[in-house]
């Protein structure tokens, strides 16, 4: 019984497959990371520095406050509230998303990039929203192997690094998009088909108001069809024959949190993340092979 | 990969995705026994960045959790008249609700709540308030607050539209936090808070527990 276990478990792992799908997914999360970074640029003379709202005392005490160890939370941000280090931490923050993006130095680019996406995660700590811990575990996920650098004409070769990457970040998605469900439905808001309404009554959508969700039958329909995407996404992905059509409602679901919730980043990361479900050629040959086998 | 490499893969595959799942399923309110579990693996999940703590994956339950904290202040200017201190991305119009789409102090709001939440105390409505001061300038007021919007459910919302009135109009917003801002000299100040009477934060959430 443990033999077909492991094999399946290595089969599904470890099978090799070309780097196609790990490179779209890491331009696709590099191009994510890149407005991230730079979305902190234009009002970080108001949140950081000394000035700021968020400067090195207030940070601290907060920290302090929410027994929130400053050594875990790892920095080294946390040793200046000069203005010009953040905003220069920014911008290396924006060149090395750029350099990975293009694929440009391997996984050492890819390791520069997470140490400073994650310290810059760590000092932005009272801002943090769902983006940073899932946008961080997929650029770890890509430190196995970066994929190709773009516009690369010869083939690369077929490898097991590159399905254990392309499997990381497909396992990490579903169970962030099944997470998502299930936290909805643990409120009646949502079983009520009310959710889409509170997020425009909070002022907290970035399409809808509450003035244009006046008809009951709209904002339910808006609310379940949003939990029913969800679902759809989690069931069709696992499904070998339906999962292109798991990823394209599961990118219509991120429109949704992007759209009708102020999650632009986190829906852009999910829909980044979504991209390593769609087939590459060396799965179609698999599934042609599988087909022909008696 | 050799054999020996994919078991080590695969160990990390395990722990990596059982991390994950403890951090994800605590993330709405963790039991006691989440709770020590997450203890025991922040020594990972902190450092790399993958604390998931309370960070609404729900995108709303429809709390008054989810509605940001605004902050007032009076100044000797103007007595009487509560002014909105600056938000970044925040335009504080005559537009209700307030548009915070542009601004990240909604994430910096829920976290403040949640922590004011836990235990009561006004202490980080309070560090907040002294920092926004800060980033005010020179300009000190008399007195600052802590307003939380009024939360009313899709119901209520039909009721005042069918009544000819504004969500201002029929209900007041809460005032969490009152301190007097009190200067000390040298350029120094402190904040005192105001009765502790003023604080409404607990009406609001009975309210909200009764809503339809």
């Amino acid at each position: 019984m443990i033999k077909p276990l492991v094999e399946n478990w290595d089969e599904f792992w470890f099978k090799p497959s070309s780097g196609v799908s790990v490179t779209r997914t890491r331009v696709l999360l590099a191009s994510v990371a890149t407005v991230w970074f730079g979305s902190f640029l234009a009002k970080s003379g108001y949140w950081f520095g000394e000035q700021g709202v968020l400067n090195l005392a207030t940070s601290s005490q907060l920290l302090g406050y929410a027994q929130t160890s400053r050594v875990l939370n790892w920095s080294p941000l946390w040793l200046t509230d000069s203005l010009l280090a953040i905003r220069v931490w920014l911008v290396l923050g924006v060149l090395a998303s750029l350099a990975v993006l293009v694929g440009v130095g391997g996984r050492i680019s890819v390791a520069v990039w997470l140490v400073i996406a994650v310290g810059w995660a760590h000092r932005i700590f009272w801002l943090s929203s769902p983006v940073e811990p899932a946008l961080v575990a997929m650029m770890g996920y890509l430190l196995v192997v970066p994929g190709a650098m773009i516009l690369r004409t010869s083939p690369v070769e077929e490898s097991a690094l590159h399905t254990l990457v392309r499997r990381l970040i497909q396992v990490h998605v579903w169970m962030l998009l099944l997470a998502g469900l299930l936290s909805a439905l643990a409120s009646l808001t949502w079983w009520r088909g009310e959710g889409i309404w509170w997020l425009a009554s909070a002022g907290r959508s970035n399409l809808l108001t509450q003035e244009l969700l006046s008809n009951a039958r709209v904002v339910n329909f808006l609310s379940h069809a949003m939990l029913v995407g969800y679902g759809l996404t989690l069931w069709w992905l696992v499904v070998p024959v339906t999962r292109q059509l798991g990823v394209c409602v599961g990118w219509m679901c991120c429109a949704g949190i992007a759209l009708l919730a102020d999650q632009i980043l986190y829906a852009a990361v999910l829909a980044a993340g979504l991209s390593a479900f769609w087939p590459v050629a060396s799965d179609r040959k698999t599934t042609a092979s599988e087909d022909l086998q008696p | 990969m050799t054999k020996t490499q994919k078991r080590l893969a695969s160990a990390f595959i395990v722990v990596q995705f059982a991390v994950l799942t403890l951090s994800l399923s605590a993330n709405l309110s963790p039991s006691a026994l989440q709770g020590d579990l997450l203890d025991w693996v922040e020594y990972y999940t902190i450092p790399t960045a993958q604390d998931y703590g309370a960070v609404p994956l729900e995108l709303t339950h429809g709390e008054s959790l989810d509605f940001p904290v605004a902050f007032q202040a009076i100044y000797a200017d103007e007595p009487g008249a509560w002014v909105p201190l600056r938000l970044p991305g925040v335009a504080f119009g005559k537009e209700r609700p307030i548009k915070w789409t542009n601004s990240r102090w909604p994430n910096l709001s829920r976290a403040v709540r949640l922590l004011y939440g836990d235990t009561g105390d006004p202490e980080p409505l309070a560090i907040l308030a002294a920092a926004l001061l800060k980033s005010e300038g020179e300009e000190r007021p008399l007195r600052v607050r802590a307003v939380s919007p009024t939360v009313i459910s899709f119901i209520q919302y039909q009721n005042v539209k069918e009544a000819n009135l504004t969500v201002a109009e029929a209900f007041n917003d809460s005032v969490i936090y009152t301190a007097d801002v009190v200067v000390l000299g040298d350029g120094r100040w402190s904040l005192v808070p105001v009765e502790e009477s003023q604080r409404t934060a607990r009406s609001e959430l009975k309210r909200q527990e009764g809503q339809p």
